[in-house]
C-alpha cells in the first residue's frame, strides 16, 4: 500500500489496468466457485423473444443484467450509463435495528465504529415525536464535497453517484469537512482494521458483496450506494438486510424504487407520502428523499444502550 | 345414534381433507397479447389450463425494472373467456421505449403460480440529462471549472507573478552596471 | 573605491559621520562574527526539537495515526490545521512592519523591517510543513500539481502561499543588497563560502546613483505587492473554513475575522523578536523603547480592531441564537469549553486593547510579557475556531466510542507541531547569524539629515 512512487501517470494506469484485470479474474473465478449463481428452480416459464416465439426456460435464467459493463477499477470515473440512482427512506418504518449498518460493514470489510450509513435519533422540536434517521452519503447533485477536493479524487458522476478514486486521494479530509451531513469517513490506520483489511481483502463469500474496497490507509471512504452490485441488478446491502424494508432503492430513470418486496413509482411516492430533502435550504441537492414518519408501523422505541461505546 | 353421528362426521372431515390435501394444482398457461384501443394501451392475458380456458383466475401484471418488477394496478381475474384485460399506463419510462411486462398467477387455489413475460414499445423515452455533470460548474472535475473562474483566477496569478518578476528582473540590472564599473 | 566617491563621502555628510557609521556597523554585524555561548545553546535547542518532532513524524506515519494522533472522523481537523492557521498569522509583520510603515514614511521603521520581512519568509514557510504533517497520503502531494482543481480552495491556498513565499523571500534578499556589500567588505574570520555568498547575493552592488534608483524603485513595487498578496494568503486561509456548510466556519465574517487576528498576532510577534535581538544582540541603541512604544500603541490598535470582528463573529450570532448555530455557541459561551473560551477571549483579546494604554506598559520588558501572552491565547484561539466547529456538525453525534467526541491533541501531534515552530525559529535564528537583523543601509539612511542618499558604505 505504501508503495506508490512518483511514477509518470502512464504507468499507474497500466497498473491500475493490471490491477483492474487481476480484480476481474479475481472475481470471476469466485463466482465461479462460490454459490452465487441461482439455482435452477425447475420452474418453466413462457417467455416472448424478440423475433415473436414462445420458447421455455428456466425461471432461474431470467436475470437482471442492467448493464453489460464490467464495474473495473478503471472505470471508476464513468457512471452506469442510462441511469440515475435515487433512494427515498420511509421514516415511518425505521426501528433502529441497525441490521443497515451491520449489512453495510460485512459488504464492505470494515469494522465498527466505522459507519458509512448511520442511524441517528432525531427530534426536530420538543412537542414533535422523536424518530430514527438513516442516514448516508446522499450522493447530492450539487455535492458540496467535490467542490472542495484539490485533486479530482472525489467527483460525481452521470449515474447520480459521488464516487472516490481511492488512488488519487491525498487524505487532506476537506471533503469531510465540507459535507454538512457527515456522511465521509477516514480511514486512520486502526490496527484491528489494517489487520482485517488484510485477511478479508479478497474475500467475496460476505452476504451482499460490493466490491468497492473499503479505504486504504489515509483516504476517505463513504456510502457508494453499492454501485457494482447495481450494474448486476442487484440491490445495496442495506436495501436487502432492513427487516422493515424502510429504504427504497431505485433509478430516477425508470421511476421506480424498491426495497426488494415492495416496488412503487417514484414520483407518485413522494407526492402521495410528501418527500423531503434532510437541510434542503442547504442547497445540496441530495438524491436520498425521505417520507415523514407519519402512520408509523410502530411506534417510537428508544435504544436501550449506546452503541459503539468500546474503542 | 349421536355416537353414530359423530363418527359419520369425522369420517366424511378426514376424506374432505384429504382430497383437498392430495387434490391435483392444475397446471395453467398465460398467453399475452397488446392491443391499442383508442389511444389507451390494453394487453390481454389469455389464461388456459390443459387446452381449456379458465375464467375466475386472478393475474397480475407487473413490468420489469432494474431491481425487481414494478406491479400495475390491481390484481384482475379472467372473465368467462379465459381473459384478463387490464389498462396499461402509458408514462412508464423506458431506455429505448422497449418494455417487458411478467403476467403471473400467484397463490390461487387451482393452480400452481406460473409466469409469462413478453416485449412490447409501450415505454416512453427517457430523456438522459447529464447536464449537470457534463457542464462547467465549481463542484465539476478539474477539466471543467468555469470559464469566468479559469479566466480570473489566471489574470489575478499573471498580474502578480508579472509585477515580482519586473520587481526581480530590475535587480539584475543592478548586477549589470556594478559590473559595467569595474570594468 | 574609486577617488570619486571618496570625495563624495567626505563632503556630504558631517552630521553622521565615519566614525558613528563604523560602530554602527560593528554593532550591527557582531552577531554575525561571533556566537555567543547562549546563541549556540539556543539553536542547539531549536534543533533538538525538531529532531524530535521528525522523529514524531516518523512514528506517526509509521504507526498509523489512529494510534499516534486523537484525530477521528469528527474532529478530523486538529492541532496541525489550527497551527497552520496560527504561522500563517505572522506573515503580516512584513506587511504592517515594514510595507505599510515604509509606505506611511514613518521613520521608526528602520530598525524593524528586516526583522519583521524575516518572521514572514520563516512563518510561511513553516506553515506549508503543518499542513503537510496532517495529510493522509504526503507521498501523493504530486498530484496537487499535476491533478489539481483549481476550483478548490486549498488549490487557491497553494498558489498564494508559493506566491507570498517568492515575495517575501525577494523583498527580503533585495532590501539587503546594499547590507551584503557592507558584510561583503568588514566581515573578518568567516568561512569563503559564507563570503561568496554575500559576494553572489549583492548582486554587484556598488552603491552608485543608478544602483539606489533601480534598488528603491525594486523596494517599492515590492512592498507594494506584499501587502495584497498577503492579504491574499490570510484570506485563503480564512476560506478553507469559510466554503464549508459548518455552523461555526459559515461566517461571512471569517476573511476579515482572520486578518484582523493576523495583525494583532503579527505585532505580538514582532514585540517579542525584537525584544529578543535586543537582549541577546546588544542592540539596545537601535532598538530603543520608543519603538516598544509604537508597537505598544500599534497593539492597543490591533486588539481593538480584533476585539470589533470577534463581536461580529459571536456576539450577533449569539443574539439571534438560531438551532444551527445553538450547540457550538452555547459550549463556548456557558459550556463544556466555557473557561477555555474566556480566558483565551480576555487574555488574547481584551487585555492588549487595555494594558498598554498605561505608558509604564509599554516598556519593553512588561510590553513583551504581554505579548507572549498573546500569543500563547493566539495559538489557542485557532485551537478554538478549529475543533469545536468539528465537533458540533449540523446531523447530532451518537454512537460513537469516547475518543470520537473528546478530541485532545496527543504528545505526537504537539511534537510536531512544536518542531514547525522551533523551524521558524531556527530559520530566524540562522538569518540572523549569516546577515544582519537591522538593515545596516537604512538606519544610517534615517541617521542623515534631509534624507539623502547615501552614495557608498565601506
Amino acid at each position: 500500500m505504501e508503495n506508490e512512487n512518483n511514477n509518470s501517470s502512464r504507468r499507474n494506469f497500466l497498473r491500475l489496468g493490471a490491477l483492474g484485470g487481476i480484480a476481474l479474474a479475481g472475481t470471476a473465478i469466485a463466482n465461479a466457485v462460490t454459490d452465487e449463481s441461482p439455482k435452477t428452480t425447475g420452474k418453466k416459464v413462457k417467455v416472448l423473444t424478440a423475433d415473436g416465439k414462445l420458447v421455455e426456460v428456466d425461471s432461474s435464467h431470467i436475470e437482471h443484467h442492467a448493464a453489460d459493463d464490467d464495474f473495473s477499477k478503471a472505470e471508476i470515473r464513468q457512471g452506469i450509463e442510462g441511469k440515475k440512482f435515487i433512494r427515498v427512506i420511509d421514516l415511518a418504518k425505521c426501528a433502529n435495528e441497525r441490521k443497515c449498518i451491520s449489512a453495510c460493514q460485512t459488504a464492505h470489510h470494515y469494522l465498527a465504529p466505522v459507519e458509512y450509513i448511520k442511524v441517528k435519533k432525531m427530534q426536530d422540536s420538543e412537542l414533535a415525536s422523536p424518530y430514527w434517521f438513516p442516514t448516508m452519503c446522499y450522493h447530492c447533485d450539487n455535492p458540496p464535497c467535490t467542490k472542495v477536493c484539490p485533486v479530482d479524487a472525489t467527483f460525481k458522476r452521470s449515474d447520480g453517484i459521488v464516487a472516490m478514486d481511492p488512488d488519487r486521494c491525498i487524505g487532506c479530509k476537506f471533503c469531510m469537512a465540507a459535507c454538512p451531513y457527515s456522511a465521509r469517513t477516514f480511514n486512520f490506520g486502526r490496527p484491528e482494521q489494517l489487520k482485517f483489511t488484510e485477511e478479508h481483502k479478497n474475500d467475496t463469500s460476505v452476504a451482499n458483496y460490493c466490491t468497492t474496497p473499503y479505504a486504504q490507509e489515509g483516504t476517505v471512504a463513504k456510502c457508494d450506494f453499492c454501485t457494482d452490485r447495481s450494474a448486476k441488478g442487484l440491490l445495496p446491502a442495506c436495501v436487502i438486510e432492513c427487516p422493515n424494508g424502510a429504504i427504497l432503492h431505485g433509478d430516477e430513470y425508470e421511476d421506480v424504487v424498491t426495497n426488494g418486496e415492495e416496488t412503487f413509482r417514484l414520483k407518485k411516492l413522494l407526492a402521495d407520502r410528501a418527500g423531503y430533502r434532510q437541510f434542503e435550504e442547504l442547497g445540496t441537492k441530495p438524491r436520498v428523499y425521505y417520507l415523514p414518519p407519519v402512520a408509523r408501523s410502530f411506534p417510537f422505541e428508544d435504544a436501550e444502550k449506546v452503541q459503539n461505546a468500546k474503542e | 345414534m349421536k355416537k353414530y353421528n359423530y363418527y359419520l362426521a369425522t369420517c366424511l372431515l378426514f376424506l374432505f381433507s384429504i382430497t383437498t390435501l392430495f387434490a391435483q394444482d392444475k397446471e395453467a398457461k398465460i398467453i399475452l397479447t397488446f392491443e391499442k384501443a383508442d389511444s389507451l394501451n390494453v394487453c390481454k392475458a389469455f389464461v388456459t389450463s390443459e387446452g381449456i380456458p379458465v375464467s375466475e383466475v386472478s393475474v397480475n401484471l407487473a413490468v420489469k425494472r432494474l431491481y425487481s418488477n414494478l406491479p400495475i394496478g390491481d390484481a384482475i381475474a379472467t372473465d368467462s373467456t379465459g381473459v384478463a384485460t387490464f389498462e396499461f399506463p402509458n408514462d412508464i419510462p423506458s431506455k429505448n421505449g422497449k418494455l417487458t411486462i411478467f403476467a403471473t398467477i400467484v397463490d390461487d387455489e387451482n393452480y400452481i403460480n406460473t409466469e409469462t413475460s413478453g416485449e412490447v414499445n409501450w415505454g416512453t423515452i427517457v430523456v438522459i440529462n447529464n447536464s449537470n455533470v457534463e457542464e462547467r460548474s465549481l463542484s465539476a472535475g478539474r477539466d471543467r471549472a468555469p470559464i469566468y473562474f479559469i479566466i480570473l483566477s489566471l489574470l489575478i496569478i499573471g498580474l502578480i507573478w508579472g509585477t515580482l518578476i519586473y520587481a526581480v528582473l530590475q535587480v539584475f540590472k543592478i548586477k549589470r552596471l556594478g559590473n559595467a564599473n569595474i570594468e | 573605491m574609486s577617488k570619486d566617491l571618496e570625495n563624495k563621502e567626505n563632503t556630504k555628510y558631517e552630521t553622521f559621520t565615519q566614525k558613528e557609521y563604523m560602530v554602527m556597523k560593528d554593532d550591527l554585524l557582531r552577531p554575525i562574527e561571533k556566537t555567543g555561548r547562549v546563541g549556540k545553546i539556543w539553536i542547539g535547542f531549536l534543533l533538538a526539537v525538531i529532531l524530535a518532532g521528525i522523529y514524531a513524524y516518523y512514528l506517526q506515519e509509521t504507526k498509523g495515526k489512529y494510534e499516534t494522533t486523537s484525530l477521528r472522523d469528527y474532529t478530523m481537523w486538529g492541532v496541525y490545521i489550527s497551527n497552520f492557521a496560527f504561522l500563517v498569522a505572522f506573515i503580516f509583520t512584513g506587511v504592517l512592519m515594514s510595507a505599510v510603515l515604509k509606505l506611511m514614511n514613518f521613520e521608526w521603521h528602520r530598525p524593524l523591517s528586516r526583522i519583521a520581512e524575516v518572521i514572514s519568509v520563516a512563518a510561511i514557510m513553516m506553515a506549508g510543513l503543518s499542513i503537510v504533517a496532517a495529510m493522509g497520503r504526503p507521498e501523493r502531494l504530486y498530484h496537487l500539481f499535476i491533478n489539481g482543481r483549481i476550483q478548490s480552495p486549498i488549490v487557491w491556498d497553494i498558489i498564494v502561499i508559493i506566491t507570498y513565499i517568492a515575495v517575501s523571500l525577494a523583498l527580503l534578499l533585495i532590501t539587503m543588497i546594499p547590507s551584503l556589500t557592507t558584510c561583503k567588505n568588514h566581515l573578518q574570520n568567516k568561512p569563503k563560502w559564507q563570503m561568496k555568498m554575500y559576494e553572489i547575493l549583492s548582486f554587484g552592488w556598488e552603491g552608485t546613483e543608478a544602483q539606489w534608483k533601480i534598488l528603491k524603485r525594486s523596494i517599492r513595487i515590492l512592498i507594494v505587492l506584499t501587502i495584497p498578496v498577503a492579504i491574499f494568503v490570510r484570506t485563503v486561509t480564512a476560506w478553507l473554513f469559510a466554503t464549508t456548510l459548518r455552523p461555526e466556519w459559515d461566517s461571512t465574517n471569517l476573511g476579515a475575522y482572520f486578518i484582523s487576528g493576523a495583525f494583532l498576532l503579527s505585532v505580538a510577534g514582532m514585540i517579542l523578536a525584537v525584544f529578543v535581538f535586543r537582549k541577546a544582540y546588544n542592540l539596545e541603541k537601535y532598538l530603543t523603547p520608543m519603538h516598544f512604544d509604537k508597537m505598544g500603541q500599534a497593539l492597543v490598535l490591533m486588539a481593538i480592531i480584533y476585539i470589533y470582528f470577534n463581536i461580529n463573529e459571536y456576539l450577533v450570532p449569539a443574539y439571534k441564537m438560531s438551532g444551527l448555530h445553538k450547540n457550538h455557541l452555547l459550549n463556548m459561551f456557558t459550556g463544556k469549553d466555557a473557561v477555555f473560551y474566556w480566558s483565551v477571549m480576555f487574555f488574547g483579546v481584551v487585555m492588549p486593547a487595555i494594558l498598554p494604554l498605561i505608558k509604564a506598559m509599554r516598556k519593553p520588558l512588561p510590553l513583551t510579557i504581554i505579548s507572549i501572552i498573546v500569543i500563547i491565547a493566539g495559538w489557542l484561539k485557532f485551537y478554538l475556531i478549529v475543533i469545536p466547529g468539528l465537533a458540533h456538525p449540523y446531523l447530532p453525534v451518537q454512537d460513537v466510542p469516547a475518543s470520537w467526541i473528546h478530541y485532545f491533541p496527543t504528545l505526537i501531534e504537539m511534537t510536531i507541531v512544536s518542531a514547525t515552530i522551533a523551524g521558524m525559529l531556527l530559520i530566524i535564528t540562522l538569518f540572523s547569524r549569516l546577515f544582519p537583523i537591522i538593515s545596516v543601509w537604512e538606519v544610517a539612511e534615517g541617521k542623515l539629515e534631509g534624507k539623502e542618499e547615501i552614495i557608498n558604505y565601506k
